[in-house]
């Protein structure tokens, strides 16, 4: 189940990096895969607003707490390293993509209501963080250049993986 | 053992060993200082547990009631460490914040992170 998330996600980065980009996420520099974090986080912390908006199970709620806590702690830390740095993450065709995907999947959300909205939030964050995992652990980490980005990362990594493992055991409690 | 008990059993030792020594040295203070010594066994441990990748660096960790647990989180996620019946908590615990909780006899023992429930530790509740 991982692999295969992991592999549509890397698909679908492969499917767009080919004919108008010439770039691929093992292309970006360490500023642009500084950015597509933050836009990571940013997105988890959106989907997060909107659990705590719509659903009305406590355990979901709990949830979506956990990451908009955690994904501000990572973002807050990142922050904190660029201005140590004097760096500015760099926008580029990846966060691009990825925060298109989300307002899709936002656009969808919004539309239901009760269990239906929870397993729909439950199964996308399992989703979302093993199609992220793999990309930082696979790509980006591997790639990184300066070694306190690469340490942030592979600490922002154990966190996702927690993530992954608390929205598993989410799904298997909605099923 | 509650604190009751545990005064009780202080005083009868300290009332046994002040009659042995009187008994054989005449009535003076020392029987008196050597029953405070005596009691060293059961001093305090302050103990330390430290919240790293998402684990207690102790799972399961053994104290004795007057002990006391020092959990220190090292992550840049926060944490809690919280009883599984919500009988005690840490407040939240940011990137290198700490809490510390004194044991007593009646301690809930398992406990975990309210935040990342995958977080599991327990205590043991030994002697005293
Ligand atoms: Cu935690």
């Amino acid at each position: 189940m991982k692999s295969l998330l992991k592999s549509i996600a890397l698909a679908g980065v492969v499917a767009l990096s080919a004919p108008a980009y010439s770039a691929s996420p093992a292309d970006l520099n360490d500023l642009e895969i500084a950015h597509v974090a933050y836009t990571a986080d940013v997105i988890d912390i959106r989907y997060a607003h909107m659990a705590l908006a719509i659903s009305t199970n406590p355990d979901i709620h709990e949830f979506a707490k956990t990451m908009i806590r955690d994904h501000e702690a990572v973002n807050e830390q990142a922050l904190g390293l660029l201005a140590k740095l004097g760096a500015e993450a760099q926008d580029n065709f990846l966060s691009q993509k990825l925060n298109a995907d989300a307002e899709g999947i936002l656009n969808e959300m919004s539309k239901l209501r009760g269990e239906e909205f929870d397993m729909y939030y439950a199964s996308n964050e399992l989703a979302y963080h093993g199609a992220v995992n793999g990309l930082v652990g696979d790509v980006f980490i591997p790639n990184i250049e300066n070694a306190e980005v690469k340490a942030l990362f592979e600490a922002g990594l154990k966190i996702f993986q927690a993530h992954e493992k608390h929205a598993d055991m989410m799904v298997k409690g909605l099923k | 053992m509650t604190i009751a008990s545990i005064i009780k059993r202080w005083a009868s030792l300290s009332v046994l060993l002040l009659v042995i020594a009187s008994l054989l040295s005449g009535c003076n203070a020392t029987g008196i200082n050597n029953a405070y010594a005596d009691d060293s066994v059961v001093a305090p441990t302050a103990h330390v547990v430290d919240i790293k990748d998402f684990k207690f660096s102790q799972a399961l960790l053994n104290v004795k009631p007057g002990d006391s647990i020092t959990w220190t989180n090292l992550d840049i996620a926060p944490h809690t460490a919280t009883a599984v019946d919500k009988s005690w908590t840490s407040p939240e615990l940011k990137t290198g914040e700490s809490y510390t909780m004194q044991v007593s006899a009646d301690t809930s023992t398992a406990y975990f992170c309210i935040y990342h429930p995958s977080m599991v530790a327990a205590l043991e509740i030994v002697g005293g």
